[in-house]
């Protein structure tokens, strides 16, 4: 036999995506979350996980610091795969506020950053602090329209009933915002059935498919004037009124739905003072739809809202979208943040498990709320339970820093990621929500200390360091948008993680490679696995600050390759395949840590090492002394002594073409007709296990049957 | 203070003008309607009418 081995290079490799093509056994497998990248250098060929990108707000040509971050999926498909990611102006207060906007390409992996507008809020003008962000997004398609010039005439349509707004983008050609190539503003809706746009479409014949994008922004804001305070709506926007020069929301003041900022109240005189987070929950339809504002430091009440209730204003404010506000919940222990707080989430775990329930956080601890659809007028009993910081390990091996700032839930992983303040080595972590006072699941982030600014040294990579400021994320299909909550360029990064890449995530979020099959030709069994992959990213010399990315493990199988049905086994660090009976194919499937520095693994190529099913090295095929056709049997020289007996042997016979075994038999057996000669065939005495005697030693073998018209490979090997 | 016309476009966005002319504050809310629909009216400072920049 032979020992052989057989890899497959990645970075070039044809793909398809788990979740959008068909299953191809001879390409590279993409789960969620990962991609193939190739370049110049040799390392630069691999794939794996996103690469963390760093967008640097502070250091664009009008430098914003941004944090609260919220994003969506807008694409997903062979073609598409956009998310849209907006953030909030976390500068000193001032009488504006910023939004920014980016998208971010799952295709090739790179975000970019489209650009940020400036609201003027309605009412007094005076600062205000924005203590957190939602947005929506609804589409509108339908009926059918016809356009001439800028004139849009729909049929079927109830464009203002549904209260699409002036702003909003509408295409068309399909109810499918993206296969949308060219979009037009709204800058008037006079009915149901009439909008104007602010640019010609030309002609568009009648019963035209289209489709309107209703993008809102909510910002949670507080106010010099207290009363102020609570739930700005900013409505009509599109991406287009992001620039890099920014863009310009003016104040509402009696008209409903164009593009203006709203403030929404509870009286009068609004009462959410000292608001400090919100909870939007899922669309009712295009009408409804509930917003929580949680307010009041110490004791909390919260405000219900339908987000998307038309508004009767009164200089630009309005109280028709009240619903109603509960009672004082509660005194709460630690310190309510007012960082973005308020997730609703339903969990698959916990005590919330299957409820749509509000969590938000102390530095001490987080807190859950009643399901929201049992949570009444006055009610002061909807607090439900809460959870207090356990670290992982327990607190003999990390301090509790009572620095809890920020929460996020990731449905995709289950998890709820909640960031300290990173003083004094304060941890943040990543964790179910649990109230029996056990240990959370896990840390997250690590304090290397890297500020990533533009103009760090290049041999750098980027990495989401805690640093001691506090990172505010929104997890969206998998990545982690997180924003560190800073107002200087060396402390207000943007990082987009694969953080659901993680393999202990694995069976939510599929995030995983699966590498084309590779032939092994004549294999008998398998011995090891190996996989090469970028030890260092960055400079691996000089000031060495180049960093070692995350681990990563395989997985392998040899049966049900073809139809993808076939189990996977797990390898240990040996890489260890002994005992695996070989087969036409192994293939491999990757998975990947992210629990340290989260800079993801880069596999680089993977493959395979195994003996085939080739002769002894003490053997050599014989075409005539043993051989013959006629009688089916099949010759061996003995080449090469064993230096004592000879050891137990067996001969197997493969068909030539397909691989196949027909049958085997050993020396000891010899249930098959086993003969030797020591004069080249001269004579042929019974099979022994002296040693060769000299050149002209030869065995032959002849199967009990065997087919007709067929051709055989005859291999003879140790047992 | 700022003086602003009745009629006047604003500076970076012709699209609205100002509904009622007088003398106002950088950091006064001035109601515009939209030039090609004056149905829609809302409100800028008059500060970004007159200048495009923002009040502190």
């Amino acid at each position: 036999m032979t020992r052989r081995a057989a890899m497959v290079d990645l970075g070039a490799l044809s793909t398809y995506k788990f979740d959008i093509d068909s299953y191809d056994p001879d390409k590279l497998g993409l789960g969620k979350l990962m991609i193939q990248k190739s370049g110049v250098a040799p390392s630069d060929n691999y794939a794996g996980p996103f690469p963390v990108q760093v967008q640097r707000p502070m250091e664009a040509s009008v430098a914003v610091p941004y944090a609260f971050p919220w994003a969506m999926q807008w694409s997903y498909s062979a073609s598409s795969r956009k998310d849209w990611i907006f953030a909030a102006d976390v500068a000193t207060a001032a009488v504006t506020r910023r939004l920014g906007m980016w998208e971010y390409d799952r295709i090739s992996g790179v975000p970019t950053y489209r650009g940020f507008l400036t609201i003027t809020f309605p009412g007094t003008s005076e600062a205000k602090t924005i203590r957190g962000l939602r947005m929506s997004y609804e589409t509108y398609s339908t009926g059918t329209v016809a356009v001439a010039a800028t004139a849009v005439t729909g049929t079927s349509t109830a464009w203002l009933t549904n209260r699409c707004c002036v702003g909003n983008r509408i295409g068309f050609g399909s109810t499918d915002p993206t296969q949308i190539t060219t979009w037009y503003e709204i800058s008037a809706m006079a009915s149901d059935t009439g909008i104007t746009l602010a640019t010609t479409a030309g002609t568009i014949a009648g019963g035209t498919p289209y489709v309107i994008e209703d993008l809102r922004a909510y910002l949670n804001c507080t106010s010099v004037t207290t009363s102020l305070g609570g739930i700005y709506i900013i409505k009509g926007l599109n991406p287009a009124h992001f620039t890099a020069i920014g863009g310009t929301v003016p104040a509402a003041t009696t008209v409903d739905n164009i593009k203006a900022s709203y403030f929404i109240k509870d009286a009068a005189t609004g009462t959410a003072l000292v608001s400090f987070g919100m909870a939007f929950e899922d669309k009712v339809d295009k009408l409804n739809r509930n917003i929580w504002l949680l307010d009041t430091l110490a004791n909390p009440v919260m405000h219900k809202h339908n987000a998307y209730a038309a508004l009767t204003l009164t200089a630009g404010a309005a109280t028709s979208s009240f619903l109603f506000k509960t009672g004082a919940g509660g005194a709460v222990t630690g310190t309510v943040s007012q960082l973005n707080n308020g997730r609703i989430a339903n969990t698959a775990h916990g005590p919330g498990a299957g409820l749509d329930c509000i969590y938000f956080t102390t530095t001490t601890r987080v807190y859950r709320t009643n399901a929201v659809s049992t949570i009444t007028n006055g009610a002061t009993n909807w607090m439900a339970d809460n959870m207090t910081e356990v670290p992982p390990g327990g607190v003999n091996t990390f301090a509790a820093g009572s620095g809890m700032q920020t929460l996020e839930y990731s449905a995709v992983i289950d998890k709820f990621v909640i960031a300290s303040t990173g003083a004094a080595g304060i941890r943040s972590y990543m964790t179910q929500y649990r109230t029996d006072g056990g240990q959370f699941d896990r840390l997250l982030f690590a304090d290397y200390k890297q500020i990533d600014q533009g103009t760090a040294d290049s041999g750098t990579t980027p990495t989401p360091s805690q640093l001691a400021a506090p990172f505010t994320t929104w997890i969206e299909g998998g990545l982690m948008y997180a924003m560190r909550f800073g107002t200087a360029a060396n402390v207000n990064q943007f990082y987009i993680v694969p953080i659901g890449a993680d393999w202990e995530y694995i069976t939510l979020s599929g995030a995983r490679l699966v590498m084309p099959r590779i032939a092994t030709p004549d294999a008998k069994s398998y011995r090891s696995a190996f996989a090469n992959a970028a030890q260092i990213i960055g400079n691996a010399t000089g000031k060495n600050l180049g960093l070692q990315p995350e681990p990563f493990r395989l997985q392998f199988r040899t049966a049900g390759i073809t139809d993808n049905s076939g189990g996977w086994t797990l390898l240990d660090d040996t890489n260890n395949l002994s005992g695996v009976a070989g087969a036409p194919y192994i293939q491999f499937r990757a998975e990947f840590r992210m629990g340290n520095l989260l800079i993801p693994a880069r596999i680089l190529n993977v493959g395979v090492v195994y003996d085939d099913t080739g002769m002894s090295d003490h053997w050599q095929g014989s075409s005539n002394i043993g051989t013959s056709l006629a009688v089916k049997q099949f010759g061996f020289r003995h080449a090469v002594a064993y230096g004592s007996v000879v050891p137990r042997l067996k001969v197997e016979l493969f068909d030539a073409e397909s691989g196949s075994s027909l049958g085997s038999d050993d020396s000891t057996t010899q249930a098959w007709t086993w003969s030797k000669s020591t004069n080249a065939g001269g004579a042929w005495g019974a099979m022994n296990q002296t040693d060769r005697a000299n050149a002209d030693t030869y065995i032959r073998v002849a199967p009990t049957s065997l087919a007709d018209n067929i051709k055989v490979r005859a291999v003879i090997t140790e047992y | 203070m700022i003086t602003l016309e009745e009629g006047q476009l604003l500076l970076t966005d012709e699209a609205w003008a100002v509904e009622l002319g007088g003398e106002y504050e950088p950091n006064a809310l001035v109601e515009c309607i939209k030039v090609s629909d004056p149905s829609q009216k809302c409100a800028f400072y008059a500060l970004y009418i007159a200048s495009g920049e923002f009040p502190e």
